[in-house]
C-alpha cells in the first residue's frame, strides 16, 4: 500500500477529484480482489446494479479503514454475488465527488462529510447505517491535543498558537470544534494563531509529533471525557507502536457528535439497498470475531440512521460556510503551521 | 345447468379465504392470534395492514398475514414449508431449531439490546463457566440494564445460578471493577464486551494487561422472542429481510404496533446470531 501523503485543498478541488481518488490511493491490493461469481450470472436487481463499488477515506487510520473494507468486500461479495470494489481516497472530497458522479454505490465518511455530500446530492444520498457502541451509545468526540512535554493545559494557553486541522469535510478535526469553540465564544479564525490542514487523522498525529503544530483536533472515541478514550487514530497509533499514548495529553474535547455514517446512493434498487444494510448490520451478532478483527469495538453493532439524524451536522457545515463567507480573517492554510 | 353449477363452485372456491393450514402463492408470514383468521392481504388492523403493504413494496410481491391458534402451530407451518417468516417465541422455536433460526429480535430501548457481556475471575480461582459461578459476589460498573440486567440474564441463559448470587458490588468503572476483583471484593466482575476491550486491550500492545484474569462466560441473552426463517432461504432473502426490518421504526413507524405487539414489546428490531434463541448456545 502506497503511503498517504498530504494532499492539500487545492488538490482536491472538484475538477480533479478523479485524481484524488485513483491516482492518491488506487490500491492495487484492494482492485485486485474482486467478485469469484462472473456478472453474466447476474439477475434481477443485481443485473441492474452489477456492482459494488466501496468508496473509504483514510480518516482514522489507513490501514485498519483497508482492513476493515476487505473483509467487508469478501463477505459483500459472497451475499449480494456482486463484484466488489473498494477505492480508498487519501481525503473526504474524492469520495463524496466520486459518489455525486454516481461512481460509487456506498461509502462511509463523517458527518460533515455527509453533510457536503448531501448539499450536492440532495436525496440521492442517505446515510442508512452507523456503529453503536456495546452500552448503546452512538456518538464520538473531537479531541484537542497537545504534546505531553508542552506547556499548554487548556485551550486558553492556546490563543496565538498553531494549530491542525484534519479536512475541511472532517467532522470531529474541523467542522465540530470550530462550531464549539464559537458557542464558547471563541472564534476559531482569530483565536489561533496559524492553522492548516493536514489532510487525515494519521497525518496529524505525525504532524504534532514532528513538531509542526502545537495542537491539533482529532477524533477520539470508544468513551467519553470522563472516562477516557479507547479508539480513534491516536489509539491506533499507539497500539501499532507508532506513538506513545503517554506522549500527548488531551486538553478540550467537543461532542459526542452521531458517529459516521455508511452512505448509500439511493437511486440504486431498493433490495440492493435492504440486503446490503441486512448484511452489513448483521455482521456483529453472525461474525464477532471479524467484526473485532476488522477493528471495530467488541460488543459494538450497526444501527440504521436516517438524514434526520445528520440534520443538526448539515446546519452546522452551512453556519461555518456562511462565517467563513461573511469574515475570512483566517483561512487555514494547506500542509504545516510550521517550516 | 351443470356447467353453470360447476362455474358456481368455482367461484365460490375463489372467494373462499384462504386459511392458514393452505397458505396462499407469495410471501407468507405466520403469527399467533392475529385479528383476521386464516391467510389476508387485507388485514382489519391498522397497524398489521401497514407493516404488510411495507413488505409488499419492499419484497416486490404479494405478502399475506396467517394467523395459527398458537407458536407451535406457526412453527409446524414454518417446518412444513407453508411459510417464509413467522413471529415466535423461544418454546415455540425450540422444536424447529434444526430447520429454523432467528434473524432478527426486538430491541428493548434505545441504549438496551441483546449486549455482549462478559464474566471475569481470577484464573486462581478456578471459576471458570458459568456453573462454577454459584454462590459468586458479582461485580459491576453500572446500574444500567446493559451493564447488569441483560447480562445478569445472559449469564442465566447460560447456566449460572444468579439466584445464588451474594450482594451486588457496584463500582465506578471497569478499571475499579478490576481492581476490586484482584483485592477479592467480588467473585466476578460482569462487564459488556465493550468494557471488557477497553480494560484489557490497552494501548501498548507490549503491556499485557488482564493476564490473571479468564473470562468464564461470553455471550448474549437468549432471545425470548424473534422472527424466524427456513435455514434453506437464500442468504441474500435473508439479509433483505433483516435490512427492511431494522430500519422499519424509522421508515414505517405506524407499522411498529404490530410487530411489538406481536413480539412482547421493543422499540425497534435488531439483528440475532442463529443461536439467539437456543437458551445457552453461543
Amino acid at each position: 500500500m502506497k503511503a498517504l501523503k498530504i494532499v492539500g485543498v487545492k488538490q482536491v478541488q472538484k475538477s480533479t477529484w478523479l485524481k484524488s481518488l485513483c491516482v492518491v490511493l488506487f490500491l492495487s491490493a484492494l482492485s485486485a480482489c474482486g467478485s469469484d461469481k462472473p456478472d453474466t450470472e447476474l439477475t434481477g436487481w443485481q443485473k441492474e446494479v452489477g456492482q459494488l463499488r466501496i468508496g473509504a477515506t483514510s480518516g482514522e487510520d489507513s490501514s485498519t479503514t483497508l482492513a476493515r473494507w476487505t473483509a467487508y468486500q469478501k463477505y459483500l461479495n459472497r451475499i449480494t454475488g456482486l463484484k466488489v470494489e473498494v477505492f480508498q481516497a487519501a481525503d473526504y472530497n474524492g469520495v463524496i465527488q466520486a459518489m455525486a458522479s454516481g461512481q460509487l454505490e456506498l461509502a462511509q465518511m463523517g458527518g460533515a462529510a455527509y453533510a457536503n455530500a448531501r448539499e450536492q446530492m440532495g436525496e440521492k444520498v442517505a446515510p442508512f447505517l452507523a456503529l453503536r457502541s456495546a452500552e448503546g451509545s452512538s456518538g464520538y468526540y473531537s479531541a484537542l491535543i497537545v504534546k505531553a512535554d508542552s506547556p499548554y493545559r487548556t485551550i486558553e494557553d492556546l490563543r496565538g498558537k498553531s494549530l491542525g486541522y484534519v479536512d475541511f469535510n472532517s467532522t470531529s478535526g474541523y467542522l465540530f470544534p470550530r462550531w464549539a469553540m464559537r458557542q464558547q465564544g471563541k472564534n476559531p479564525d482569530t483565536f489561533f494563531g496559524k492553522t492548516a490542514m493536514s489532510g487525515g487523522h494519521t497525518q496529524s498525529v505525525l504532524a504534532l509529533a514532528n513538531g509542526q503544530f502545537d495542537a491539533i483536533f482529532l477524533i477520539a472515541s470508544g468513551g467519553t471525557p470522563e472516562t477516557g478514550f479507547t479508539t480513534g487514530s491516536l489509539y491506533t497509533l499507539a497500539r501499532k507502536g507508532a506513538v506513545k499514548i503517554s506522549d500527548y495529553r488531551i486538553i478540550w474535547t467537543a461532542g459526542p457528535m452521531p458517529n459516521s455514517p455508511y452512505v448509500i446512493r439511493t437511486d440504486r434498487p431498493q433490495a440492493f439497498q435492504d440486503v446490503t444494510r441486512g448484511a452489513m448490520a448483521a455482521l456483529a451478532y453472525e461474525d464477532p470475531q471479524l467484526w473485532v478483527d476488522i477493528g471495530l469495538q467488541e460488543g459494538s453493532d450497526m444501527q440504521p440512521m436516517t438524514a434526520a439524524d445528520y440534520q443538526a451536522v448539515v446546519e452546522m457545515r452551512r453556519a461555518e460556510i456562511a462565517e467563513r463567507r461573511a469574515a475570512p480573517a483566517q483561512k487555514p492554510s494547506n500542509g504545516s503551521a510550521k517550516p | 345447468m351443470i356447467r353453470a353449477f360447476g362455474i358456481f363452485l368455482v367461484l365460490l372456491a375463489l372467494m373462499q379465504p384462504a386459511t392458514a393450514q393452505t397458505p396462499p402463492a407469495g410471501f407468507r408470514i405466520g403469527i399467533e392470534g392475529l385479528t383476521d383468521s386464516g391467510c389476508t392481504a387485507t388485514p382489519s388492523d391498522a397497524a398489521a395492514a401497514a407493516y404488510r403493504k411495507h413488505l409488499e413494496g419492499r419484497l416486490g410481491k404479494p405478502v399475506v398475514l396467517c394467523s395459527y391458534a398458537d407458536g407451535k402451530a406457526v412453527a409446524t407451518a414454518l417446518q412444513d414449508g407453508q411459510l417464509d417468516l413467522a413471529v415466535l417465541d423461544q418454546p415455540s422455536f425450540e422444536p424447529v431449531s434444526k430447520i429454523a433460526r432467528p434473524i432478527l429480535a426486538p430491541r428493548a430501548d434505545a441504549i438496551t439490546g441483546r449486549v455482549l457481556a462478559v464474566a471475569l475471575t481470577l484464573k486462581t480461582s478456578g471459576r471458570d463457566t458459568p456453573v462454577k459461578l454459584a454462590g459468586s459476589r458479582p461485580i459491576f460498573i453500572s446500574k444500567l440494564a446493559a451493564s447488569h440486567q441483560v447480562p445478569l440474564q445472559g449469564l442465566a441463559d447460560f447456566g449460572a445460578d444468579t439466584k445464588s448470587f451474594k450482594p451486588e458490588l457496584f463500582v465506578a468503572d471497569e478499571h475499579a471493577g478490576l481492581a476490586a476483583l484482584r483485592a477479592g471484593q467480588g467473585d466476578a466482575l460482569i462487564i459488556t464486551a465493550g468494557a471488557r476491550q477497553r480494560l484489557c486491550r490497552g494501548d501498548d500492545p507490549k503491556v499485557v494487561l488482564c493476564g490473571d484474569v479468564v473470562e468464564a462466560w461470553r455471550g448474549r441473552p437468549t432471545a425470548q422472542t424473534g422472527l424466524v426463517v427456513r435455514n434453506d432461504l437464500p442468504e441474500a432473502d435473508r439479509y433483505q429481510l433483516v435490512g427492511i426490518h431494522i430500519a422499519l421504526h424509522q421508515e414505517r413507524p405506524e407499522a411498529m404496533p404490530f410487530l411489538v405487539a406481536k413480539l412482547g414489546g421493543g422499540i425497534a428490531l435488531d439483528p440475532t446470531e442463529a443461536a439467539a434463541m437456543q437458551r445457552g448456545a453461543r
